[in-house]
C-alpha cells in the first residue's frame, strides 16, 4: 500500500517538476505566446493535487505576468522601476514598484510601505530599555479585526431566533409596562398628572 | 491554549509543497547566494563603510570616497547599461523591504553584464543601514569595486560570498532579446507609397507580404 502511494507521489513530482521548469525553459525558446497555456497547466495541476505552494510563486503579478504569464526576468522581459508620488492627500510620500512586461505591456503595481510601523518602532524602544514596562496585549487589536469579520456567529443567531417569537415578545412588553408602573413616582409623572 | 484554537493555528500553517523548491534547475531555494560567516562580513561592512558614511550627509555625493549608491531606480539602471564590478548589499530579511522587489533582485544580478557579488545581511541590517543612509529606502546598497575601495576588503568578502547559480538564465542571457519595442512612426497620408519604402523598419515587411 505505501509503496503504491510512494510511486504516486514520485510520479506527482516529476510530473509537476516538468511542468515547472517547461515555464522556464520557454523564454531561451524565445517563445512567449505559450507561457500562459503553460503556467496555466500547472496550476491547475498543482490545484488537483491539492497541494500549498509558496506565496512567492503564487502571489499574482509578482512572479509571472498577470496578462501573458510569462515569467519575470530583469533587462531581458521585464522593465522596473520605482515611482514616487509627492502630492498625496496625507502629505506623505506614496511609492510605487512597477514592472512593465515587454511582451505584452502590462503594467503591474505594488506599493510600498514607506515608513516603519508604529508597533515595530514600539517593540524595538522596548528593547532598548532594559527595565520593565508594562504594555497592553499587542494582539488584542487583531483580535477585534477577526470579531468584525464574524458579526454573525451561530450562537447569536440562535439568540435572535428565540427573541423573535411571540410569547418572548409579548413576555417583554409585559414587563416593560410593569417598570411604568413602578416609575410612576416620578417627578415628571407628578407634573403630567398635574 | 484551546483545542478549537491549535487546530486555527495549525490550518494557518499549512506546508508548503517543497519539491518544487529544491528543483536544481530553477534553483529557486537558493536564489540569495550562501555567505560564510556573516556576522563578520555585515561588521566588515558597517566598520569600512557605514560608520565613515555619515559623516558625509553635507558633501556632496560625487565627492564621497567610494561610489555608491541606494536608490533603486539608479541601481537598476546601472545594472542594465554598464559593465563593470559591483557589490551589491541587501538587506532581505528584514520585513520592511517588499518580497516582490526582493524576488527579481537575484534575477536582475544575475542578468546584468556587470560582474556583481550579490551579498545577503542579516536581520535587523536595514534599520542600521538606513540610520546612515536615510535615502536607501529599499535595503539595497551598491558598491563599485574601484580603485577608491581597499582591495583587502573586497577579497575578504568576496572570498565569503557563493556565486549566483540560474541554469535556467544561462540560455536566456547569452543570446539577444528577441522583444521588438520600437517605437516607429508612419505617415497619416496613404496616397505616399514610395515615401514608405524609402524606410527600412516595418515598411519592408510590408513589401515582403504583398509580393
Amino acid at each position: 500500500m505505501s509503496s503504491k502511494r510512494q510511486k504516486s507521489e514520485k510520479f506527482r513530482d516529476s510530473h509537476l517538476k516538468q511542468k515547472y521548469n517547461l515555464i522556464h525553459l520557454l523564454p531561451s525558446l524565445e517563445a512567449p505566446a505559450l507561457s500562459a497555456l503553460y503556467l496555466k497547466s500547472f496550476l491547475n495541476a498543482t490545484k488537483k493535487y491539492e497541494l500549498c505552494l509558496p506565496s512567492s510563486i503564487v502571489d499574482s503579478d509578482a512572479k509571472f505576468c498577470g496578462k501573458c504569464g510569462c515569467v519575470r526576468i530583469s533587462n531581458f522581459n521585464t522593465k522596473m522601476w520605482i515611482d514616487e508620488d509627492t502630492a498625496d492627500k496625507t502629505g506623505s510620500n506614496q511609492r510605487t514598484l512597477i514592472y512593465l512586461c515587454l511582451n505584452c505591456g502590462r503594467k503591474a503595481k505594488f506599493p510600498l510601505i514607506c515608513e516603519p510601523q508604529e508597533d515595530e518602532v514600539n517593540q524595538q524602544e522596548n528593547s532598548n530599555n532594559a527595565g520593565f514596562v508594562a504594555n497592553w496585549p499587542k494582539s488584542v487589536e487583531k483580535k477585534d479585526v477577526n470579531k468584525v469579520l464574524k458579526k454573525n456567529t451561530a450562537k447569536e443567531r440562535a439568540k435572535k431566533r428565540k427573541s423573535s417569537t411571540l410569547s418572548s415578545m409579548l413576555a417583554e412588553k409585559s414587563e416593560s409596562q410593569k417598570k411604568k408602573t413602578l416609575s410612576s413616582l416620578n417627578l415628571e409623572s407628578f407634573m403630567e398628572h398635574d | 491554549m484551546s483545542l478549537k484554537a491549535i487546530e486555527k493555528h495549525a490550518a494557518q500553517r499549512r506546508q508548503v509543497y517543497k519539491p518544487v523548491l529544491d528543483n536544481p534547475f530553477t534553483n529557486e531555494a537558493h536564489l540569495w547566494p550562501h555567505v560564510t560567516e556573516q556576522q563578520f562580513v555585515w561588521d566588515l561592512v558597517q566598520a569600512t563603510v557605514l560608520s565613515k558614511i555619515g559623516n558625509f550627509s553635507e558633501v556632496a555625493k560625487d565627492q564621497w570616497p567610494w561610489d555608491l549608491s541606494v536608490e533603486y531606480n539608479e541601481i537598476v539602471r546601472f545594472l542594465e547599461s554598464q559593465s563593470a564590478e559591483v557589490f551589491l548589499f541587501a538587506c532581505n530579511r528584514d520585513a520592511m523591504v517588499s518580497s516582490v522587489l526582493l524576488q527579481q533582485v537575484p534575477l536582475m544580478c544575475q542578468m546584468s553584464e556587470c560582474e556583481v557579488t550579490l551579498v545577503q545581511l542579516p536581520k535587523g541590517s536595514l534599520q542600521v543601514l538606513q540610520r546612515c543612509l536615510p535615502a536607501a529606502k529599499d535595503g539595497l546598497l551598491m558598491l563599485q569595486c574601484n580603485k577608491k575601495l581597499n582591495c583587502n576588503f573586497v577579497a575578504q568578502i568576496k572570498t565569503r560570498v557563493d556565486k549566483l547559480q540560474f541554469p535556467w538564465l544561462d540560455s536566456v542571457k547569452y543570446r539577444p532579446t528577441s522583444i521588438g519595442l520600437v517605437r516607429t512612426t508612419v505617415p497619416l497620408a496613404k496616397g505616399k507609397a514610395k515615401a514608405k519604402r524609402s524606410d527600412k523598419g516595418i515598411t519592408k515587411d510590408k513589401a515582403e507580404r504583398k509580393s
